[in-house]
């Protein structure tokens, strides 16, 4: 890589590269890919479960309090405003800028780790287990899963803020940021999703 | 390295921020109708599950789109993702099927 292609922040192409592709981003994607299949079978099992009396019964408890959902929901889409007012701040190379919303996506992650938290207790308390029935498996092993991905990211958003916080990233680098924001909004993308099946259907 | 190699941009395409805020009220605005139409349920059952199966998928694309950057970058990262969807549409469809008629418990 030539000094003058770092400062301006390009890079040549590697060998074997597509056209226009990042390997890195592209190896982000494809294991965003993977995700969709690991989770895709998660939420096809709910689906096959979600008209079944066991079922019912749980959403029954679920939807009694749907200001839970909705908080959560909300937490997870702000988060994913953040990441990317992140990014945008440290491409006008605002490091502070980053670090204050990587510290907002942090917190937004562990309130919403606590909604889930509250929530599983409240079903606890009602008498759903996870060895309950069928569908009560089919609903926190979906739900846990996804739970342990924000749980990751929060731990992630952690190091890029440590990344930040040492000021190696800059306008012309900060790839970590944006591979940690397309993990970020996968994760939210798949919330959206179990939102509906959990809390509106 | 030789030097026939052309040189491209790794970075994140350069979006403005008040693009990605208005994309966060308009996935507000879409989930405020989604949880109306859940809680007041002024439409027939069949029509409500349409809708919102609808708007959750509109809010997926927007957030793949501007927030995951789709949009900008090159279509490369979206063919990754073209295989992938579609089997998980043929798999939801199975399930569809054999959950409407089967008694699974």
């Amino acid at each position: 890589m030539s000094d003058a292609a770092a400062t301006q922040g390009h890079a040549p192409v590697e060998p074997g590269s597509l056209p226009g592709v990042d390997n890195r981003k592209f190896g982000m994607w494809l294991f965003i890919v993977n995700e969709i299949m690991f989770f895709a079978a998660f939420i096809g099992l709910f689906i096959a479960y979600n008209n079944t009396p066991e079922m019912a019964d749980l959403k029954e408890v679920i939807h009694a309090n749907p200001l839970t959902g909705i908080i959560g929901t909300s937490v997870l889409l702000f988060s994913s405003l953040m990441v990317v007012l992140g990014i945008a701040s440290i491409q006008r190379n605002s490091k502070r800028g980053l670090m204050v919303f990587l510290l907002f996506t942090i917190l937004l992650g562990a309130v919403f780790l606590g909604i889930q938290y509250i929530e599983f207790s409240t079903l606890h308390h009602e008498g759903f287990e996870l060895a309950t029935s069928s569908a009560t498996s089919a609903f926190y092993v979906m739900t846990s899963f996804h739970g342990l991905h924000v749980f990751i990211g929060v731990v992630w958003a952690l190091g890029v803020l440590f990344v930040a916080w040492r000021r190696w990233f800059s306008p012309q680098r900060y790839e970590g940021v944006e591979l940690f924001g397309l993990y970020w909004h996968f994760v939210d993308v798949v919330w959206i999703i179990l939102f509906m099946l959990i809390y509106l259907l | 390295m030789t030097e026939t190699h052309e040189v491209r941009d790794l970075q994140a395409p350069h979006v403005k921020w008040t693009k990605y805020v208005t994309v966060a009220v308009v996935l507000a605005v879409i989930t405020a109708i989604e949880i109306g139409l859940a809680l007041l349920k002024p439409l027939p059952p069949e029509l409500t599950t349409a809708l919102l199966i609808g708007l959750t998928l509109s809010k997926a694309m927007l957030v793949m789109l501007f927030y995951m950057h789709l949009k900008y970058d090159t279509r490369w990262y979206s063919l990754a993702l073209v295989f992938p969807l579609f089997m998980v549409t043929v798999l939801f469809i199975i399930v569809l099927i054999a959950a409407a008629n089967w008694n699974i418990v």
